[in-house]
């Protein structure tokens, strides 16, 4: 039902023989693809994607994908591609290009399209996949919630490049885009789990956000949002930072929205990617007037360990409340994390396959991450992992 | 990662993780105390309130409702919803219906074409709705959680309800299984009131043969009984003549016809003769009576006066009634002439009488039979002043095997077999109307003049 599929995507004509070879029967029910821009764009010259699959959705990843099959390097020109084959179960994709200002409604429009296109109209999905240019993702999803309502768990990536340059893009099996959303479906015969989790740590740092512009934070606590962060880093005796690019700066010290699950305090981090000449800090993710920030920090240990911890508890859930265990995974990994773990990202290639051992599963790396948190909500935030467990068919569990 | 931050992170895990098993905990207890609940239910709408009950406490809804499916598979309707606002009404969908086939979790029914034209007005107002296929082994159902939010049912939701179904599939086969105990009860009951019955026909026919059969044999002797009562009556006249005569011619015989009262022995020998005569043609008449009930061939068919059956009824009736009741007879002058068969026409009458004497139970009650021509038929009316008719037997009252006497004290054929006797005639019998001051059957039968 799941085959997890390494392809040559060096060109078009080496792809379609790849996949001509890998595919020889139906095609699938839905096919998840991931690399680094330079091979996605060979799915441009795909002449008939539908011969192997019914549904696509691919996006951009930066440096490339992982996989069961391992790490992509940024010179390989290769697609990881996750097949599933499942003819009980109902799968449907469409996809819109995205325009400021209406993707709510284009949102709302295109999973209606999606949910049509799977043949099941009004029937709420198990799941939402959706693939998408960064940059708009919280109105994604109440675009889509205005649909289905809150009850469906929406995971998914934005799809990243190599040097953030906005180069990334999406592929719905008919165009390759910068700016699309391409939402998916999911009606399988399988059970599904998930788990949405960050693994910062919460300093004693912390403010009232009193002025924002779009996903810049202008003000905290009625002062120059640049100059409350840089007074934080200060005390660890941290370089301040200056207008600019930071992403890669600040990978270990974004900012935390503060949340509670069940009573239990959680954060969901916003990560600065520029430092703009006025001393606002854009992220890859809105933060309101009123929201309190906190100073998070992480490690390189952390970041190698919790991908497969979050892997482990979303495999535990899947026993605990399906009692099946794990056939396949799909998981987003924040590519800001994966840059600053570049050297040691074959360790959590590696942590992930001894989580998920003999089991196929795609690794992208987003520019922005969506989950179901514990809370039972849906939530776009940086420097987060999704997981999402497929289990086994029932007769394999017998 | 930091140690405290560790634990956090393990802790919200483990939190979670207890939830989910708190549920889980949570969900079989419901589900034992649920199912001890349900099956103490007598009543069928206690029964499923506390289904709703258990339901709601694991999944919030709005509305729930339980959809049979028809026996022949083309209809529905609502057997059991909370709350009462939803009317139990018949709905146009077939075994075919998705409902019937998968579980359903169904985001917004607006945009489901089958469901508007089908299931609406009943669910109207209502956005979403999570349902459930159940089949037992003797019916199919489908359960309809409704919510008047979009989207408002969660895959754990539909999960839950899953592990529910079993649960609730217990609940309608226990409500099957009583209906079934109450058919069975039900055929028991039918069945033994037939078997009294036949014993009872076979009873009665031994009767009535045993009856003919005395009649016959009763009717020879008691003939030359009336004859010589008769004759001797006619002797006893002349020998009377006689003693006068000779008692005027010979005034010397006064002295010893006093001495041997023979005034008294002439007056009372005539009076003797008359009461014999009076018995023997009562004898004759309840012989004649006997032969016309126990009559073998009860196709003939021949011209009847109605006032005539009507008296030798109420004579027959008469032994039983007397003790309890005044029966008031209101006949025409003329004879009521109509075709029909006496024995059967008879019976009906008879019943019809018996029936009412029933209904008297205070000793004290009146029968009155009133006859009277109506637009070319006969109109009795049998009207009694006993304790009526229960609102609920009224409409059972002409159905075969029913009774509302205990078992074995009634066939539950009378009224039936009346009504058929009635309508095989051309006519009709029925109740005209009945209170606790008594009630009134009407026999229409077409008079012979119109035939």
């Amino acid at each position: 039902m799941f085959k997890l599929l390494q392809i040559d995507a060096s060109n078009s004509q080496t792809l379609t023989a790849a996949l001509q070879s890998a595919f020889t029967g139906e095609p699938a029910s839905l096919l998840i693809a991931s690399g680094n821009v330079a091979s996605m764009q060979a799915l441009q010259g795909l002449s008939t994607p539908e011969r192997y699959a019914r549904n696509w959705i691919a996006c951009s990843s930066c440096l490339g994908a992982a996989s069961s099959a391992g790490v992509d390097q940024s010179s390989d020109r290769r697609l990881t591609l996750m097949a599933i084959t499942d003819p009980g179960g109902s799968y449907g994709v469409a996809s819109v290009a995205q325009t400021e200002g209406l993707i709510a409604q284009q949102a709302a429009a295109t999973v209606q399209k999606a949910i049509a296109r799977a043949g099941r109209p009004a029937e709420l999905p198990a799941l939402i996949w959706c693939m998408q240019a960064p940059g708009f993702e919280e109105q994604i999803i109440t675009g889509i919630q205005q649909v289905v309502g809150d009850q469906v768990p929406i995971l998914g990536g934005s799809a990243a490049d190599d040097e953030v340059t906005a180069s990334w893009c999406q592929f719905d099996g008919e165009q390759l885009a910068r700016d699309l959303l391409v939402i998916a479906v999911l009606y399988p015969t399988v059970a599904i789990s998930s788990y949405f989790s960050s693994g910062y740590s919460n300093q004693p740092f912390s403010g009232t956000v009193t002025a924002v512009n779009g996903r810049r934070v202008v003000e905290i606590d009625r002062k120059n949002a640049l100059q409350v962060y840089n007074g934080w880093l200060q005390h660890y005796g941290l370089p301040a930072q200056q207008p600019g690019q930071v992403i890669s700066d600040c990978t270990f010290y974004p900012l935390g929205r503060q949340l509670a699950a069940r009573d239990i305090p959680f954060s969901l981090l916003s990560l600065p990617t520029h430092i703009h000449p006025d001393g606002s800090i854009e992220t890859l993710s809105e933060i309101q007037p009123g929201d309190v920030v906190t100073l998070m920090s992480g490690s390189k240990e952390q970041l190698v360990r919790r991908a497969s911890h979050v892997v482990k508890v979303a495999s535990d859930n899947l026993r605990l409340r399906h009692d099946t265990e794990p056939a396949a995974a799909l998981i987003v990994y924040c590519a800001g994390c994966m840059l600053v773990l570049r050297d040691q990202i074959q360790q959590v290639q590696q942590s992930l396959s001894e989580a998920l051992p003999d089991i196929p599963y795609l690794v992208a790396f987003t520019f922005g991450e969506q989950g179901c948190f514990a809370d039972g909500y849906n939530r776009h935030g940086n420097l987060m992992i999704s997981a999402l467990l497929f289990g086994r068919p029932q007769q394999e569990n017998l | 990662m930091t140690t405290p931050e560790l634990w956090q992170e393990k802790i919200l895990q483990l939190t979670y993780e207890k939830q989910q098993l708190e549920q889980f905990r949570h969900l079989n207890e419901l589900l034992s105390s649920g199912l001890a609940a349900i099956l103490s239910s007598e009543q069928h709408d206690t029964l499923f309130s506390k289904l709703f009950d258990v339901v709601n406490d694991v999944i919030a809804y709005d509305a729930i409702l339980i959809v049979q499916l028809a026996e022949d598979q083309r209809k529905a309707q609502v057997l059991a919803s909370a709350p009462a606002t939803l009317e139990p009404a018949a709905l146009n969908i077939d075994a075919n219906c998705p409902l019937f086939q998968q579980d359903l979790n169904l985001f917004n029914l607006a945009m489901l074409d089958w469901w508007q034209q089908q299931l609406l007005p009943l669910t109207a107002g209502y956005q979403s709705a999570l349902t459930y296929p159940l089949h037992t082994p003797q019916s199919s159902y489908a359960l309809i959680l409704l919510s008047r939010r979009l989207g408002a049912f969660s895959a754990n939701s539909a999960a839950i309800l899953r592990s529910f179904s079993t649960f609730i599939a217990s609940t309608l086969s226990q409500l099957e299984k009583r209906k079934l105990q109450e058919e069975r009860d039900k055929l028991r009951a039918q069945q033994h009131r037939i078997e009294q019955s036949l014993l009872r026909q076979e009873k009665m026919a031994a009767i009535g043969q045993l009856a003919a059969g005395v009649a016959h044999e009763l009717n020879n002797p008691l003939g030359f009984i009336y004859c010589n009562l008769n004759t001797l009556k006619h002797y006893l006249a002349q020998y009377d003549s006689f003693i006068g005569h000779s008692l005027s011619e010979h005034p010397d015989l006064a002295a010893k016809a006093s001495a041997l009262q023979l005034d008294y022995i002439r007056q009372e020998s005539q009076d003797l003769i008359e009461e014999s005569l009076a018995g023997a043609r009562r004898a004759r008449d309840i012989i004649n009576n006997l032969r016309t009930f126990s009559h073998p061939d009860e196709k003939t068919m021949q011209d009847i006066d109605l006032c005539s059956l009507l008296k030798d009824t109420v004579r027959i009736a008469q032994t039983q009634v007397k003790h309890n009741a005044r029966l008031v007879l209101d006949l025409p002058d003329i004879p009521a002439m109509l075709h029909g068969n006496t024995t059967q026409l008879g019976q009906v009458l008879l019943n019809l009488l018996v029936n009412a004497n029933q209904a008297i139970t205070n000793g004290k009650g009146e029968i009155r039979l009133i006859l009277r021509s109506d637009s070319g038929q006969w109109l009795l009316q049998i009207t009694d002043n006993g304790n009526g008719i229960a609102e609920q037997a009224v409409a059972h009252i002409f159905e075969p095997f029913f009774t509302t006497k205990p078992v074995g004290q009634g066939t539950g054929l009378g009224l039936s077999l009346s009504r058929a006797i009635a309508e095989q005639h051309g006519g009709s019998l029925t109740l005209a109307s009945t209170s606790s001051a008594g009630s009134c059957f009407e026999l229409k039968l077409p008079a012979l003049e119109t035939r």
